[in-house]
């Protein structure tokens, strides 16, 4: 272990041996490039982003009914009240049916 | 661990002992005679791209001029200098993730000098190789932390300043780094 950290040891004081002949002069001066935020790419990526959340939010969204609820949608549908028979009357059915025209083959004119 | 606030006023001391006040032509001499160090740190934490650590190191020197980052004598001023370029190194990390997306361009029409065009890496030997090559394996925290030992003869607790973690945390990232450099250098030149 003391022979692989002195080996690390010897490679790193070579690294830095290498890059010692790279070092610049000193400078306090900015030297790079200016740069610029682009307001409009911001812009337009905001204003994306706005319209995608505002489709998500106020797109409709379609009622999903389970299958106890339609369960109950039926019983309801399918109930009648127990008083239903004192709303038929003699003659009624004539309201709900079409008359049947006889055949007028064979009768004298 | 705290690394910040300072003032420049009054007489210079050694880079190597806490210092607390210094004028701006002492503190302006101190950092020129860290700066071979300073930009080896730089180097390594911009992926060995010497353009890259250049302006890590001059925004890090204007920082410190316009008084940006303040030095209070809580370090040693190598230590607080070294914070502060791995501070600036990852702003400027961030910043070129926003350039990527196209929110942050710069002038084309400025050029600087005649270098600009092209990315300078140090060229290397072999065994460097090999070596830059293991670093560039590693978390960046295990990079950090073992280069600030390794390269630069920091202490694991000054390492820990600088990259802003517990000892006990830059200890874990010590270990694990020479023991994954150990491995990928096992039987290398």
């Amino acid at each position: 272990m003391i022979d692989d950290e002195s080996d690390l040891r010897e490679r790193f004081a070579h690294l830095r041996a290498e890059e010692r002949a790279g070092i610049p002069r000193f400078e306090t001066q900015p030297r790079g490039r200016k740069r610029y935020v682009a307001w409009p790419v911001i812009a337009a990526t905001a204003a994306l982003l706005l319209v995608v959340i505002m489709s998500i939010l106020v797109r409709p969204h379609p009622t999903k009914f389970s299958d106890s609820d339609r369960a109950a949608v039926r019983s309801v549908a399918d109930w009648h009240p127990p008083t239903d028979f004192l709303l038929r009357i003699p003659g009624s059915e004539m309201l709900t049916t079409t008359p049947q025209i006889p055949d007028l083959k064979g009768i004298p004119r | 661990m705290h690394i910040g606030n300072v003032s420049y006023d009054g007489p210079p001391e050694s880079t190597n002992t806490r210092t607390t006040v210094v004028n701006r032509a002492d503190l302006q001499q101190q950092l020129e005679e860290l700066h071979p160090v300073s930009f080896a740190w730089a180097l390594g934490l911009c992926a060995r791209n010497e353009d890259d650590a250049q302006e890590v190191l001059q925004e890090t020197y204007l920082k410190i001029f316009e008084g940006k980052a303040r030095f209070d004598g809580r370090s040693t001023l190598k230590t607080w200098l070294f914070a502060v370029i791995r501070r600036t190194a990852a702003a400027r990390r961030r910043l070129r993730w926003l350039r990527d997306l196209r929110f942050v361009h710069d002038d084309v029409s400025y050029v600087a000098d005649g270098k600009d065009s092209a990315e300078r890496r140090v060229i290397y030997s072999e065994r460097a190789s090999a070596l830059v090559r293991a670093l560039g394996g590693l978390a960046r925290r295990q990079r950090e932390v073992i280069e600030l030992v390794f390269y630069h003869d920091m202490t694991i607790e000054e390492a820990a300043a600088v990259v802003g973690v517990s000892l006990g945390t830059a200890r874990v990232h010590y270990h694990r780094a020479k023991h994954r450099l150990f491995n990928e250098l096992k039987g290398q030149l």
